[in-house]
């Protein structure tokens, strides 16, 4: 009898972990279904991969946000870094016609905007919201100022970072699977990942642990910022232009997808994995709405109410209480 | 004959997860005098309080207030009835005015309660102020005032409720002589109206200049209440830890070795001075000290979370240079803080995150972590030190106390430490676990590795370490050898008794 | 040409650092503001003797390109034909109350006119009146704000603009074609105007043309590109996008060209800026219209001349002529672009 109800019991706790571990998988799921049974069009293999290239620059920047949520941080500067390194890394392509020297300046961009944002945040004890909002300001300013607000048109094969593909593969999915990768392998398989994690999770124990938390920390957002910065050369060679003003607000959307994905905001808690299921729940979002060709005004109550139930339904399968191990 | 009672406690028994903090407890306090409690760290004093103002509710007992059974539901009813409490731990929001400290939650409004009336705030403020004789103004900031200052404030506005009843937990902590003698005056004067105190302090000197009867606890149990008359300074202190020390305590003789940890005249500010102490391969060194003494400060200092001014540590015959935490782990110095969950663990990660943690080097390769290495350790250092738990990647703040306690070791251990400062390495975690925590530490003795031990509580430092070395205000107060281990030999030299 | 470029590029660079440099003494608007501000200082020099009259343009928003376009040609045009008069710029940041506070500014300095290219229609009307009561006339280009004509306007009419680019398509799409239709954001008095324009010109006259779905893309490129890539995936066959500005054409041809589906496709929008024009070069844009900010420019600052000079104090509305490029006559509108540096 009592034998049994253990059984029972761990049965129990066994879907509740799948639910607890695969929540948000579930609601991707549970989308993907819905939206395959509204459109036929939505299982076509080049709709699929439409959907890919369309999410592939927000969701780059998201794993930036991702690793820095983790780390109890946020950077709100990546859609101006985008416009930034885009713009730049445009310029240096037309000037020296060599697409890897654009995307290395691209990186290069990004990663002296995270050198900065990380310097006032680990050396002022300066809240990230701050540091990230003014970096939002100096970099989308900056990227004005070299223009003069005039986009750069005629970029030649520039758009093949955007527009090409490597096989069946989009080059901007392939960067986005590359990203990912990446983060998966800082976030599982490097000490920096450990590092931001255990720092999101409780930063003083982690300075008692010898962590180097200021260093750590300035890592992160270089690395938010290099995201950022492949993302740009990706965006403007997807838009054929050097845009000053393109990329705003995409932080809130890959923000929002890092979110979904069951990154928490209090740090800590946070996958590679789930970010890029919430990027693709937005994207499919985005796409099946556009697909049934619902009204903008529509769309805009729709997404909310969604992100919301999402957010929702992952928080509450993992909320829910699982006793604490007896000894 | 008798005076009334203001307070009985009736049979008061309260358990925490795996703790029994208090047992069966009988109390009467009566008008107008002034009851002490004395007792250890950990024997449930704070817990009585805590029940008697309301923060805690009792699992089975009664109490009686001012004749009537009374269930204490929170301290906004227990204020209203006329019991007031001076916390140990000061209560204040800094950005507050005094004014505004002195009568939160009970501010005068104008007209329907809505609308703050400034002026009469800080007019009612400055007359209690000027009454009291304190100095500033009500319009200053609490975070200007002196810790001193904000005791004695916290004694006005404890006293400016017009309560019958005034708990005060270690008043005098913070506050220099001459506002104790103040204290006092004021005490005798609550008394002549009839107002009754429940007092706890640590020192014995000032509780026999205030005390009218006396209750001593130990381990949640009331072991004796008496006049203040029938006690002196040893009984009292033999009662308070009295206990018979039995083989709870697992030590045994390990060879000492030579000196692996020598400090010397290290200083930092006021918190600590002149500190020189050694320790030696397969001690087990116990730094005693009252609260506030510094000895977290130091060890804090020897492991590189704090800084210090000045003075010389050295390790293994070389002097050594400690900036910060790695630089302690590196050299193989490592320490357990005391504040488990703030310093110790990220309660949010897994148990194996949380081992691995500091000794993540180990298990990188180019860059890239080993994880078949690191599992393997972990689990080899889990199974070693018996954490009780269903599997390496169950978030830490599932576990219990002691098994939460068990990882922080088996952290550290893992960081091959050659010394390892212990702060309070049993707070808060039952016998059972005490006991295991207690095996270990003679294990890693026995392993070569040099311990220093800091504890409050005496039974444990007596039973486990091979020298007792014990602060008073943050100076090397004494240094016993374990032919002159005793609680009164150590409190002794503690109180400066 | 390489060299120029490198030259601009490591210069641009150091802009960027210096401006970075600076993120921790000052706040973004103050140093965008005194920018413009020691702009129109330099521009002081220049001027000739007698009597000179200071003139405050405040622009749309200096991110846009057609703010830029406007506001480089007042100054140059200033600097060519009104010796006599100082130009300043200040950016509204696309921002009704930024523009309202750069109004503010602008009346406090006590200029001689003032010229705006509003961000609002209605919330612009009480700060030019505020001006007025100041003693400050405000000319208004490209576009007009609710005063019934009470102030003298430089404007383009949209309708005409969407009519001119709908009738190219009435003439040259098949029957029975499948169009998509982009619009500004919701609410946008251009997109309003320039969608009435295309519903006169085109919808009502060839009613055999289908929409297919329409839908706003907020005038941007990247936005335009994503709704036609979703569009491709639903309709099997579009013949044409009409878009109310060029952006989204041109991000919608982006999707169209990388969807292989360019044969036979045409495309329309309104703008007619450099990159627009370089796409009607290149065959791919097939109409667009232009407002012509340098025409508009002008006119604006004849206004204001008329108006410090006191040579004509009427209000005077004056309508700038909408007009088509297609690949005839384009050639003369990439030579302009490259005239006024938008095109290298």
């Amino acid at each position: 009898m009592k034998s049994d109800e253990k059984a029972a019991a761990t049965k129990i706790s066994v879907i509740e972990t799948i639910i607890k571990k695969y929540g948000i998988y579930l609601v991707l799921l549970v989308m993907i279904i819905i939206s395959a049974i509204i459109s036929p069009n939505f299982f076509d293999s080049k709709n699929l991969l439409n959907i890919a290239r369309q999410i592939s620059v927000t969701t780059i920047i998201a794993f930036g946000q991702t690793l820095l949520i983790i780390c109890g941080m946020i950077d709100l500067s990546s859609g101006s870094v985008v416009a930034l390194s885009g713009v730049l890394g445009v310029s240096v392509y037309m000037a020296t016609g060599s697409l890897l020297f654009a995307i290395l300046v691209g990186i290069l961009i990004g990663a002296v905007t995270g050198i900065i944002s990380g310097f006032f945040v680990t050396k002022y004890k300066m809240p990230p919201f701050i540091v990230t909002m003014a970096m939002q300001l100096v970099a989308r300013g900056a990227v004005y100022l070299y223009t003069g607000g005039q986009p750069i048109y005629q970029i030649g094969d520039f758009k093949k970072l955007g527009q090409g593909s490597i096989g069946f593969m989009p080059i901007p999915v392939f960067f986005m699977i590359l990203v990912a990768v990446c983060s998966w392998v800082i976030l599982n398989r490097m000490r920096l990942g450990r590092y931001l994690y255990a720092i999101g999770g409780n930063e003083d124990a982690s300075r008692a642990s010898g962590i180097h938390v200021g260093s750590v920390k300035i890592l992160a957002f270089v690395i938010s910022g290099v995201f950022a910065g492949v993302a740009g050369v990706l965006l403007m060679g997807r838009l054929n232009a050097g845009l000053p003003q393109a990329g705003i607000n995409y932080e809130f959307d890959a923000i929002t997808a890092a979110i979904i994905g069951g990154t928490s905001f209090t740090g800590g808690i946070g996958t590679a994995a789930g970010t890029l299921v919430g990027a693709f729940i937005m994207g499919i979002l985005n796409n099946i709405l556009n697909l049934m060709n619902v009204q903008s005004y529509v769309q805009q109550i729709l997404k909310g109410v969604i992100i919301v139930a999402a957010v929702a339904i992952d928080i509450s399968t993992k909320t829910r209480k699982s006793k604490p191990v007896k000894m | 004959m008798e005076k009334d009672f203001i307070l009985e406690l009736d049979n008061i028994s309260k358990s925490f997860p795996g703790v029994r903090a208090l047992e069966n407890v009988n109390i009467r306090v009566k008008k107008g005098t002034v009851h002490v409690i004395v007792g250890e760290n950990g024997a449930g004093k704070s817990t009585l309080m805590k029940i008697i103002n309301g923060n805690h509710q009792p699992d089975t007992g009664k109490i009686v207030y001012k004749g009537k059974e009374m269930v204490m539901k929170d301290t906004i009813m227990t204020g209203q009835i006329g019991i007031s409490m001076i916390y140990q731990e000061l209560n204040f929001i800094p950005e507050l005015t005094v004014a505004e400290n002195l009568f939160l939650g009970r501010e005068p409004y104008v007209g329907i309660k809505s609308i703050l009336n400034n002026k009469q705030l800080y007019k009612k403020a400055d007359e209690l102020l000027k009454k009291e004789g304190l100095s500033y103004s009500p319009y200053t900031k609490m975070k200007e005032l002196s810790v001193s200052d904000i005791q004695m404030l916290e004694i006005v506005k404890a006293v400016s409720i017009d309560a019958n009843l005034i708990i005060m937990d270690e008043p005098t902590s913070a506050i220099t002589n001459r506002e104790v003698d103040k204290l006092f005056d004021k005490i005798e004067k609550l008394k002549e109206k009839g107002v009754a105190i429940i007092y706890i302090s640590h020192k014995l000197n000032e509780v026999f200049r205030i005390a009218d009867e006396i209750s001593v606890l130990r381990d949640g149990v009331i072991i004796e209440t008496r006049a203040a008359a029938d006690f002196d300074h040893d009984s009292i202190i033999s009662m308070m830890v009295g206990r018979q020390i039995t083989n709870i305590y697992p030590k045994e003789k390990v060879d000492i070795g030579e000196v692996v940890l020598k400090v010397q005249e290290l200083c930092s500010g006021k918190i600590f001075k002149n500190v020189s102490f050694e320790a030696r391969k397969g001690e087990i060194v116990g730094i005693a000290g009252l609260m506030g003494a510094g000895r977290t400060e130091l060890s804090s200092a020897i492991f590189g979370m704090d800084s210090y001014d000045s003075g010389k540590i050295i390790l293994e015959g070389r002097e050594i240079k400690i900036r910060s935490v790695s630089d302690a782990i590196k050299s193989g110095i490592i320490m357990l803080t005391e504040d488990r969950k703030k310093y110790g663990l990220v309660l949010k990660r897994s148990i194996r995150e949380n081992i691995s943690l500091p000794n993540l080097k180990q298990f990188t390769r180019l860059g890239w972590l080993e994880i078949k290495k690191e599992l393997s350790e972990v689990a080899q250092k889990s199974k070693e030190l018996e954490v009780k738990t269903p599997g390496l990647d169950i978030a830490a703040d599932s576990l219990s106390g002691g098994n939460q306690q068990k990882v922080v070791i088996a952290k550290w251990l893992l960081a091959k430490p050659k010394v390892l400062i212990l702060d309070e390495p049993t707070r808060g975690i039952d016998v059972g676990a005490k006991f295991e925590i207690y095996r270990l530490m003679v294990k890693m003795a026995e392993q070569g590795m040099t311990i220093i031990m800091i504890s409050s509580e005496l039974p444990e430092l007596i039973g486990m370490s091979d020298r007792i070395y014990v602060m008073r205000q943050g100076e090397i107060a004494g240094e016993l050898p374990e032919n002159e281990f005793s609680q009164e030999s150590i409190m002794r030299i503690a109180t400066g008794g | 040409m390489k060299k120029a470029l490198i030259k601009r590029l490591l210069a641009g660079i150091l802009a960027v650092v210096m401006v970075m440099g600076m993120v921790g003494c000052a706040s973004s608007g103050e140093s965008s503001e005194t920018s413009n501000l020691s702009a129109g200082k330099t521009s002081e020099g220049s001027t000739s003797s007698g009597k000179t009259y200071n003139v405050v343009f405040i622009a749309k928003a200096l991110s846009d390109p057609f703010s830029t376009w406007l506001s480089t040609s007042i100054e140059k045009i200033a600097k060519e034909k009104y010796p006599n008069i100082k130009v300043s710029t200040i950016d509204g940041q696309n921002a009704v109350d930024k523009q309202i506070a750069a109004m503010e500014t602008a009346v406090s300095q006590k200029p001689d006119c003032i010229i705006l290219q509003m961000v609002d229609s209605v919330a612009m009307v009480d700060p030019v009146n505020a001006a007025r009561e100041a003693g400050i006339q405000t000319v208004m280009v490209n576009g007009a704000i609710d005063d019934n004509g009470a102030n003298s306007t430089v404007d383009s009419n949209p309708e005409e603009q969407g009519k001119l680019m709908a009738a190219k398509a009435a003439e040259l799409l098949p029957k029975n074609a499948n169009i998509v239709i982009m619009d500004g954001p919701a609410g946008n008095w251009h997109s309003n105007g320039r969608r009435a324009g295309v519903k006169a010109a085109l919808l009502d006259v060839r009613s055999d043309v289908k929409v297919l779905a329409e839908k706003e893309a907020n005038w941007n490129k990247d936005e335009g590109m994503a709704l036609m890539e979703d569009w491709l995936q639903t309709f099997p066959k579009i013949d044409a996008v009409i878009s109310m500005n060029d952006n989204m054409s041109l991000g919608a041809l982006e999707a169209v060209k990388a969807s292989g589906k360019t044969e036979g496709f045409t495309a329309y929008g309104v703008d007619g800026l450099a990159d627009a024009c370089l796409s009607i070069d290149a065959g791919e844009l097939t109409a667009s219209v232009v407002q012509d900010g340098y025409a508009q420019a002008e006119a604006a600052l004849k206004i204001a001349n008329d108006i410090v000079t006191g040579a004509n104090t009427q209000v005077q509305l004056i309508d700038v002529p909408a007009v088509l490029i297609t690949k005839d006559n384009v050639s003369e509108w990439l030579q302009k672009h490259k005239d006024n540096g938008f095109i290298k």
